[in-house]
């Protein structure tokens, strides 16, 4: 009954009106609830929460605001007497007025003053035929013209005004060149306006196809395609005739085919070559259709070299994945991931999700071979129109399309393949047993659990059916019969790991917390314990499980872990999700790498290096490393983990820091790239040449073929004029080099864009609103208030909830029913989100959710975006759009009328 | 653990929270043409909406500004299937949650007084209960018919299963 007032508590009751919203919470309805009483048992409801409400505002790509706006002149009085400098496809919102003055009063609202500010200038680049396009916008005190001027030097190229007729105009370089411009925007009148400049927005935002270096090939093979499919027998025949010695039949007519021994021996060429001059006589020979050389996707080609891992996958870097496909060449070939969790996804023709098919077993365990089918989900929570366990374990969804699978998401953080499409997963060569337990909603039967266990464990007289198993799964209690079936797996060789669970609380979730499981914590993108995360000294070790709250690694998105998805029920995809289910996958991946490279290991050896700091980031020298209850042992550390499993140590691998390089016009242009050779005890390596860049990377400096050593690095730099705004560009700069015992390549992808500067979006000084639901006459009233600026091109806000302690803070709210809003004050009229000013509504603009603030519950992770734009307005959508009465949402002002700034400032 | 014991969340009984304070009540139970005053069109436990509440979804329009929201996986088709002029589409949202396991239904609609209050059925993970560990943001789509009310509310119901 406890947790049921929780929920009451957290849905309370909602009233909309269909043209307006009314109001919030009838007290007949609030005393049904207080009758229920209680409040939740858990352990974050028992935690002092601190905050009510919390969250990120994005900012639309390209946004500025004039750097002397009046709500800045408040700030610092004096307008900027330089130009200001602008990108070349920018949205920038500003202000201008010829006088000082005072806003006309609103009945119970302060006045406001604003300041005089006659002109604005910016400096620019414009391509020939570009046009700066402006829109003006009237304020409180009424409106006048304003001039838009073009000028270059001390020559005005162009010059409009608006009128009463036209508020929209454009000035256009019709110089004749490319150059660097002045734009000038005055006042023409009395009154105060703002305005909306702009650039037309190149529309290619798209990535170009990546230019990858050439395959390598298998010498004295091919793959021959016949023009007919005859029979095996006659078609080995035709071919003997034609130089070819047939050794595979891929599919239906075609080949893989072996050069003749004196087809290679008497070229008198390289083995390569003559390869490829026997290829071309293949495709001259009657009845092939086509002849290619047998590609060889090369050991180096591991996540790194996936589409996702640049832009998207931070959480491969944060644990080392690049140096640890290095060291671990076999990306867990040969080595079983049971993903026990909802299933896999698995389109109508029979296959699973196109970037994890390759690596689900095949054929799957049935009941008849191994005692059971993969499908263990109970009756009770079975969903997938074959009610009770059986042979298939495919994932349903469900029959409205809504669901993530969350199994494929595990299952491809673990295998995912490497192939050029998405992205890869840890251990991209290893092989995934689907074994479903979890049913509809993501819940399932500890009894449908403790059998799977039973099973995964093999018969008696036979081995397991899987060498390491995956759970992100959780709330369960202690339960001695399913640690009996752990600890007898685990005897036999089968190694666990589970998600630590996602209540911030350090009370045992299980099976996380069984003996003989590892226990996974989430952190974020920083490296710091999500902020869901369970800890306590049960915690074996933490891993990127992703916080949409932050954003840890400042690419300005919140953290989450990308990986194979399904939306809209059929569109295989991938999606970002956010819990310890998404970390212990990469701890399941990283054991599943280690076996890959010694197969012999099991729990016992694990527990051992996790225990001396070996699979962690962590450096303890000679002392046991401490354990602590957020990241137990520590941080996933995948080349620590790939080292400690080899049974030689490599000494003689070169590796990158950073992996990756990523420039940018408006972030780093220049890189510098270390390279080291990898382990405590590194052996020297010769260098044997740097690849070329292409033209829009310059490598500044390197090392020279011969060079030797144990550290080496390199200098790069970005060609922008070699770069086509808006698109990004790919390259892999190689370094091959000589060690100990072999020739070794190593790859460092390089990304270039010329974009617009996202840590610069800035859309001037915002103040975030909890409005009441319901109007009162033309306002919402404002219940709470909070104002921020920008940092790294986003804007965090927090509430806090209403202590009770007078005087109430601004950023203080109560329980209750509320529309969120935030936008900016340009003119300083005490209003935001009108014409000409950001705006942000909660969820998105032009669609205000009524949220409700309930005590002792945080809501965090709400995410919008300011724009200066608003929503386009349709004649479908006739009673939210447009807004005629609406004049902007009203700042709360301090009660203190000594205030020089009027609007309230909730922060130091 | 078995369904049944799935915790059963409250009974916000109609009569007992709108009743109280109404002298008079006009209650209906469906639209002048005998349809359903609502109906679910579709749920997910991947909505986007991190704070509890409900929006109210007016136009086609309004179904296309949801594209934008972030982190949003409720398929928006069956959303744009519904005939404005007859109906429009409110979805109400339980915020963000630990866990899978949960989820909101609708379980009947009336209009009392001017107001739409729709009944709904909320499961959650009773304790000790195993579910899947990444966080979700479950929300149910009513299609609710576009007159005879003035006012929504979302109401949850008990359920005795």
């Amino acid at each position: 009954m406890l947790e049921a007032v929780a929920e009451i508590s957290a849905m309370d009751i909602m009233l909309t009106p269909k043209t307006l919203l009314k109001k919030a919470m009838p007290a007949a309805a609030l005393l049904v609830l207080a009758g229920c009483g209680g409040g939740s048992d858990s352990d974050s409801d028992l935690q002092s929460v601190t905050v009510a409400l919390s969250g990120f505002i994005d900012i639309e790509t390209g946004t500025r605001v004039d750097a002397d706006n009046a709500d800045a002149l408040t700030l610092n009085s004096t307008p900027r007497s330089t130009a200001q400098s602008l990108p070349q496809e920018y949205v920038l919102a500003g202000y201008v007025s010829a006088f000082d003055g005072v806003y006309p009063s609103i009945s119970g609202f302060p006045s406001f003053a604003y300041s005089a500010d006659p002109s604005d200038e910016f400096s620019m680049s414009l391509r020939t035929g570009q046009s700066v396009e402006l829109q003006a916008f009237g304020t409180r005190e009424g409106a006048s013209a304003l001039r838009l001027s073009l000028v270059q030097g001390s020559s005005v190229v162009e010059t409009k005004v608006t009128d009463s007729m036209t508020s929209q105009i454009r000035v256009t370089n019709t110089t004749g060149s490319d150059g660097s411009f002045t734009v000038r925007v005055e006042s023409e009148g009395p009154t105060p306006m703002l305005y909306v400049l702009s650039t037309a927005v190149n529309a290619s935002g798209q990535a170009k196809s990546f230019d990858w270096p050439a395959h390598e090939f298998v010498e004295g093979e091919a793959i021959v395609a016949l023009e007919a499919s005859p029979d095996p027998v006659s078609a080995q025949a035709m071919m003997a005739q034609a130089s070819m010695l047939a050794t595979q039949e891929l599919a239906p007519g075609l080949w893989r085919v072996k050069a003749p021994v004196q087809v290679m021996a008497t070229s008198g060429q390289s083995a390569q070559v003559a390869t490829l001059d026997w290829i071309r006589t293949l495709k001259q020979q009657p009845g092939v259709e086509s002849a290619t050389p047998n590609y060889r996707m090369t050991t180096m080609m591991t996540p790194v070299d996936e589409p996702l891992y640049g832009a998207q996958q931070w959480h491969y870097g944060l644990l080392n994945g690049p140096t640890a496909w290095q060291l671990a060449p076999q990306a867990g070939a040969n080595v079983t991931v049971a993903v026990m969790d909802t299933g896999l996804y698995r389109a109508s023709s029979g296959d699973w999700h196109q970037d994890i098919n390759a690596n689900v077993i095949s054929p799957l365990p049935s009941e008849a071979s191994s005692g059971s089918g993969t499908d263990f989900v109970s009756e009770q929570f079975d969903n997938d129109g074959q009610p009770g366990p059986d042979d298939n374990p495919a994932d349903p969804g469900n029959s409205v399309g809504g669901s993530v699978y969350h199994g494929t998401h595990v299952a491809g953080t673990v295998a995912a393949v490497v192939n050029n499409n998405g992205g890869g997963g840890v251990a991209f060569n290893s092989t995934l047993l689907p074994v479903r337990v979890l049913g509809d909603g993501g819940s399932g039967s500890s009894a449908d659990l403790l059998a799977a266990l039973q099973w995964v464990a093999g018969p008696p007289s036979g081995q397991p059916l899987a060498d390491i198993v995956n759970l992100s799964l959780g709330g369960l209690p202690f339960i001695q019969s399913m640690q009996d079936a752990i600890s007898t797996a685990t005897n036999r060789g089968v190694i666990f790991v589970a998600a630590a669970g996602n209540s911030s609380t350090r009370t045992e979730s299980y099976p996380a917390a069984f003996e003989d499981v590892f226990a996974v914590s989430a952190v974020d993108g920083a490296g710091a314990l999500a902020s869901y995360s369970n800890f306590g000294t049960w915690v074996d070790l933490a891993a990127p499980g992703g916080d949409a709250s932050r954003d840890g690694n400042g690419d300005g998105r919140g953290d989450v872990v990308v990986s194979t998805s399904v939306i809209n029920g059929t569109e295989e995809t991938y999606i970002g999700l956010q819990g310890t289910s998404m970390a212990a996958p990469h701890v399941s991946g990283v054991l599943a790498l280690m076996k890959g490279e010694n197969a012999a290991l099991d729990y016992e050896d694990i527990n051992g290096f996790l225990m001396a700091g070996d699979l962690t980031v962590a450096d303890c020298g000679s002392q046991n490393c401490p354990k602590t209850e957020q990241f137990g042992w520590g941080l996933l550390d995948a080349s620590k983990a790939a080292s400690a499993a080899q049974a030689t140590p490599i000494r003689d691998l070169l590796t990158a820091t950073p992996a990756v390089v990523s420039l940018s016009s408006e972030g780093a242009r220049t890189a510098n790239v270390e390279l080291e050779v990898y382990g405590d005890n590194p052996s020297t390596v010769t260098i044997n040449s740097v690849s070329p860049p292409p033209a829009w990377l310059s490598i500044d400096s390197a090392p020279a073929s011969t060079d030797s050593g144990t550290s080496f690095d390199i200098s790069v730099s970005l060609n922008l004029e070699a770069l086509e705004p808006g698109v990004s560009e790919r390259t892999t700069i190689e370094v091959e080099y000589q060690g100990d015992s072999q020739v070794r390549t190593l790859e460092i992808p390089v990304v270039g864009q010329q974009v617009t500067d996202q840590q610069a979006r800035d859309a001037g000084r915002h103040f975030v609103l909890l409005v009441s639901p319901e109007p009162d006459g033309n306002f919402f009233t404002t219940e709470a208030q909070t104002n921020v600026v920008a940092e790294n091109g986003q804007y965090r806000f927090v509430f806090e909830p209403d202590d009770g302690v007078p005087p109430k803070e601004l950023n203080e709210v109560s329980p209750g029913n509320y529309i969120l809003v935030a936008g900016s004050d340009l003119d300083n009229d005490g209003l935001i989100c009108h014409g000409g000013e950001a705006c942000a509504e909660y969820p998105v603009a032009g669609l205000r959710q009524e949220i409700t603030i309930s005590a002792g519950t945080a809501i965090e992770g709400i995410r919008m975006t300011t724009s200066y734009s608003r929503p386009s307005i349709s004649a479908s959508s006739p009673e939210q759009l447009p807004r005629p009465d609406f004049q902007g949402y009203q700042l709360l002002s301090p009660t203190n009328p000594d205030a020089t700034n009027l609007k309230a400032l909730s922060q130091p | 653990m078995t369904q049944s014991n799935r915790k059963a969340v409250i009974v916000a009984v109609f009569a007992t929270v709108l009743g109280a304070g109404c002298a008079v009540s006009q209650t209906k139970t469906q639209t002048q043409t005998g349809a359903p005053l609502a109906r679910q069109i579709a749920q997910s436990g991947h909505c986007g909406l991190v704070a509890p509440g409900h929006i109210h979804l007016a136009s086609v329009a309004d179904i296309d500004r949801l594209e934008a929201l972030p982190g949003r996986r409720l398929p928006l088709a069956s959303l744009r299937s519904v005939q404005f002029g007859n109906e429009h589409v409110v979805l109400a949202a339980l915020g963000q949650k630990p866990t899978g396991g949960f989820s909101i239904t609708l379980a009947g609609a009336e209009i009392v007084d001017d107001e739409l209050v729709l009944a709904v059925d909320i499961q959650e993970p009773t304790p000790g209960m195993m579910v899947s560990q990444a966080l979700t943001t479950p929300c149910a789509a009513i299609a609710v018919t576009a007159s005879g009310w003035d006012d929504i509310r979302i109401a949850p119901v008990e359920n005795n299963r």
